[in-house]
């Protein structure tokens, strides 16, 4: 071959090579269907930084979605799992707890034998209960996880059944400790107790996880944001409608669409637990400024909310606007008592129900009124 | 091995070096890739869609472009062939192509161009290799412009009759003629090219489904998740899985290319689709075939006789090891063997709907006519007109995949979850590709769906709340049960017959259980999610 047929070679499989890159771009498969935001691998901003200009916001670790995940060697998973030794509600269980340098593992013994799971994350926030899980590797890799059988519930300072577990303990190993779930439902778990969780190859990365609900659970990844000193601001919460709001919310304290049609009427108990069912039925909800904010401040702790009195109501209810009427009642205080109650449902816990409406159970308020 | 002659100073012409060959070459080159084709995982006389004959899909509103010979019944009663006659047209067909080259290629380049086809061959590219190998003889006998503008319209009307492919013939044909075409350039040939290009812009004006099949070699760059649905349409350069077959069609191509470029006379313009064949695999046999059959080197190469036994020979070798993986179940086909099973066939079964193919690769496995009177697929491989809605069936399927049945916030703002979908597209069956065992094991365990028949080519699910599932559910449940425990009462195996086995052999011990591991890792998957 001559000069020129290898300059011909040489610029054939330029033009192949060049053409067949074009072709390819941006054809990566890892890409190219958006992902869980929590699973989301680029573009986070290191947790802490946020405190750095946002001052208002310095006390958010403390709120409840804070501190929805920690290890369960942390101070207070640990002050709590050692009071299993004393606990009333286990004293014939045969359950008690070791610490092995940085483990902790869950024991129970009986006639049959001894079975332990090492227990690795404490989940919720403690303001109604925590719940421990194990976790542990699958045949395929990826992470399931042991549900421990017994949860701290907050009003009783004592340890109970956990909501969803049966009464009679399952068969098999784990059956004394807990319940076994497997990955997809260990992911859903973490996917709402965490701000971010990288999965590789299926697996949970738990040592990139960042634990808790924090600024970037909601807002999105914010990298570019802190770079730029906050130039660049992608305000996702902006210009979004009541129903997205709440939604949004609704992620992980639940959608109305996830439960059956014939699970949702008033009566139903056990809806008091996903607050956001209970508010997209309320008549309230109506109002295309009625979210989630509208009483809330996710910001801040509970208890520093101010969630007692009528405020929240009279934004509305003030008596000047037509459509919203007063309270039928008499009432011009304390709505939530009557309108929002706290529920009951099988388990121990108790839950404001946001379901807001005349209640059948306190219809003989109106009663004495009408008398 | 070989000794290349210029064309112009050989003392001995092509004809007289073709006389060292005999009719047994060809015979030869025919067997090598009929044992491959062969050796692909189909039962002998299991049928094979050569022969595109869809019907609508269920979330496409449009319609779509059908082939119109599928429409006149006797074309339409051979869309489906068995998988031997397949195999024995196709290695034809490769075989000629082998012949073809034989005083133009080396011997091994010939081989190995003759293995990766008949490795790589799908049953849609017969007609398309037989199109394009007619083409090709045909132009060979035509020494006008005017003649080979005639053969070039014959051969596009043919592909648009018989393929949706055409579009790719069209480029190819374009490609191969045009410049030679340019060189006689005179006011007829304008005036011809001008009205094929107003016959084209009027045919997609009028049949914009017509227009948007001849447009499939492009639109599939715009296609989002194609990869995901579609893993035949990743390029060699992303794919982390090359098989033998496309190796060897790189191979051929790499060599086609530095044969054209080292031609001093002409360029063989049609190389210039190899980008489409790496960048898309989906089209990597039709341009490795196409430019090999298309090509004609200005060098002869009188071969050496007693070598090229020896290749031969060794070639035929190979081809009987390929071969040999399958030689029980052709052998049972030729004896007639009753015993040997076959794919599971959903169209025995009661139950009816839309089904959803997690892998859209086995479309055409939907087509039969017997498939299609009870089945509807929700979405197929034509990305031409379904491609708009691939990137929301990509998602719905990583939900199921994922259990993520209820709504979770993306990345792009927009909400996942499969639930809203499942309800509004209500699939009856949920197939999936019996290898991808991560697939089936989530499947298993999701509480929507059962087991109702597996093979070692797929894998399926029905919707628990269809009732018309409920028969062959039970029926799947028993025989899952049976694999659990095979041993039975007091360790007699119980003497039952089953049919959801690799290559749809029948199980009848334990013995052939162990020899058959891919679907029994998958049905120990299932059962051992249901303690």
């Amino acid at each position: 071959m001559n000069a020129k047929g290898y300059r011909r070679l040489f610029l054939a499989l330029l033009a192949c090579l060049g053409a067949s890159l074009l072709l390819n771009r941006g054809r990566s498969r890892e890409e190219e269907l958006p992902r869980h935001v929590v699973n989301q691998h680029n573009g986070w901003a290191e947790s802490n930084t946020c405190y750095d200009c946002h001052v208002e916001v310095d006390g958010f670790v403390g709120t409840g979605h804070g501190e929805t995940l920690q290890p369960a060697g942390s101070e207070v998973s640990l002050k709590l799992l050692r009071q299993i030794a004393s606990s009333p509600a286990l004293q014939d269980k045969g359950i008690q707890i070791e610490e092995r340098g940085d483990e902790v593992y869950a024991i129970h013994t009986d006639q049959q034998g001894t079975q332990e799971i090492r227990l690795d994350w404490c989940f919720g926030s403690g303001l109604h209960a925590r719940t421990w899980v194990g976790t542990l590797g699958d045949s395929w890799g990826a992470t399931d996880q042991v549900e421990f059988r017994w949860t701290w519930y907050n009003h009783l300072d004592d340890f109970g059944l956990t909501p969803g577990q049966p009464e009679e303990q399952m068969p098999g190993y784990f059956g004394h400790l807990g319940v076994l779930y497997d990955h997809p439902k260990t992911r859903r778990c973490f996917a709402c107790h965490t701000t971010r969780l990288p999965i590789d190859e299926g697996r949970i990365d738990f040592s990139h996880m960042v634990t808790g609900i924090q600024c970037q659970r909601c807002h999105g990844p914010q990298e570019k944001h802190v770079q730029s000193e906050g130039e660049i601001s992608e305000h996702s919460w902006v210009g979004i409608d009541h129903v997205e709001s709440v939604n949004r919310c609704a992620q992980c304290h639940r959608r109305a669409e996830e439960l059956e049609d014939e699970q949702i009427h008033p009566d139903n108990s056990f809806l008091a637990r996903f607050q956001p069912i209970g508010l997209t039925n309320s008549a309230c909800f109506n109002s295309e400024k009625m979210t989630c904010m509208t009483c809330h401040d996710p910001h801040l702790p509970l208890a520093k909310q101010k969630l007692d009195g009528i405020w929240q109501c009279t934004q509305c209810h003030d008596g000047t606007a037509e459509n919203y009427g007063l309270c039928g009642a008499g009432q011009l205080d304390d709505c939530m008592s009557c309108h929002m109650p706290k529920i009951k449902d099988e388990t121990p816990l108790l839950f404001t129900d946001h379901w807001i409406r005349v209640r059948s159970d306190k219809g003989e308020i109106h009663d004495k009124k009408d008398e | 091995m070989t000794r290349k002659m210029n064309k112009t100073s050989a003392t001995a012409s092509p004809q007289e070096t073709s006389k060292q060959f005999t009719w047994r070459t060809l015979g030869v080159f025919w067997l090598l890739s009929l044992l491959l084709l062969l050796s692909s995982l189909s039962l002998p006389d299991e049928t094979v869609t050569v022969l595109d004959g869809r019907h609508e899909t269920a979330l496409l509103t449009q319609s779509q472009w059908i082939v119109p010979a599928i429409q006149w019944e006797p074309i339409d009663t051979l869309a489906q062939l068995p998988h031997w006659i397949f195999a024995l047209a196709g290695s034809f067909l490769i075989a000629l192509l082998g012949w073809r080259h034989l005083q133009t290629f080396p011997i091994s380049v010939i081989l190995l161009a003759i293995i990766g086809l008949s490795l790589e061959m799908q049953p849609e590219n017969l007609i398309q290799g037989i199109i394009l190998l007619g083409f090709i003889y045909a132009l060979d006998q035509q020494t006008l412009p005017g003649r080979k503008l005639l053969v070039l319209g014959g051969g596009m009307a043919i592909s648009i009759l018989l393929t949706i492919e055409f579009g790719y013939v069209a480029i190819y044909c374009l490609l191969l003629l045009l410049p030679g075409l340019f060189r006689h350039y005179s006011w007829k040939l304008g005036a011809g090219i001008l009205a094929a290009g107003l016959i084209f812009l009027v045919a997609g004006i009028q049949f914009p489904s017509w227009l948007s099949t001849a447009l499939r070699p492009i639109s599939w760059i715009s296609v989002p998740n194609i990869i995901d649905l579609l893993p035949s349409s990743a390029s060699l350069i992303n794919n982390g899985h090359v098989t033998l077959g496309n190796f060897l069609l790189v191979l051929l191509l790499g060599y086609c290319l530095w044969k054209t470029v080292t031609d001093q006379e002409s360029f063989h313009y049609p190389l210039l689709l190899i980008p489409l064949g790496i960048a898309c695999g989906h089209y990597l046999w039709l341009c490795a075939f196409s430019i090999a059959v298309g090509i004609k080197p200005n060098q002869s190469i009188i071969p050496s006789a007693r070598i090229n036994h020896l290749v031969l020979l060794g070639s035929l070798l190979f081809g009987g090891v390929y071969f040999s993986v399958n030689t029980s179940l052709t052998l049972g086909f030729i004896l007639r063997d009753s015993s040997s099973g076959r794919f599971v066939d959903p169209a025995r079964w009661s139950t009816r709907g839309r089904v959803m193919l997690m892998d859209l690769e086995q479309s055409k496995d939907w087509q039969t006519q017997s498939l299609q009177r009870k089945y509807t697929l929700l979405l197929d491989d034509r990305w031409e007109t379904g491609g708009v809605l691939y990137r929301k069936y990509a998602g719905f399927r990583r939900d199921l995949n994922e259990g993520r049945a209820d709504s979770y916030l993306l990345s792009d703002d927009s909400w996942g979850g499969y639930k809203r979908e499942l309800k509004a597209w209500a699939p009856s069956l949920l197939v999936t590709n019996s290898n991808n065992l991560h697939d089936i094991r989530r499947l298993s365990l999701s509480p929507h769906w059962s087991l109702l028949g597996i093979d070692s080519r797929k894998t399926i699910f029905g919707y628990q709340k269809d009732k018309s599932n409920r028969s062959q559910s039970q029926l799947a449940y028993s025989l899952l049960t049976h694999l659990e425990w095979p041993q039975g009462k007091n360790g007699i195996f119980p003497r039952k017959h089953f049919r959801c086995n690799h290559m749809g052999r029948v199980i009848t011990g334990f013995e052939s259980t162990v020899r058959d591991p891919v679907p029994l890792c998958c049905l120990e998957i299932f059962t051992t999610s249901r303690q």
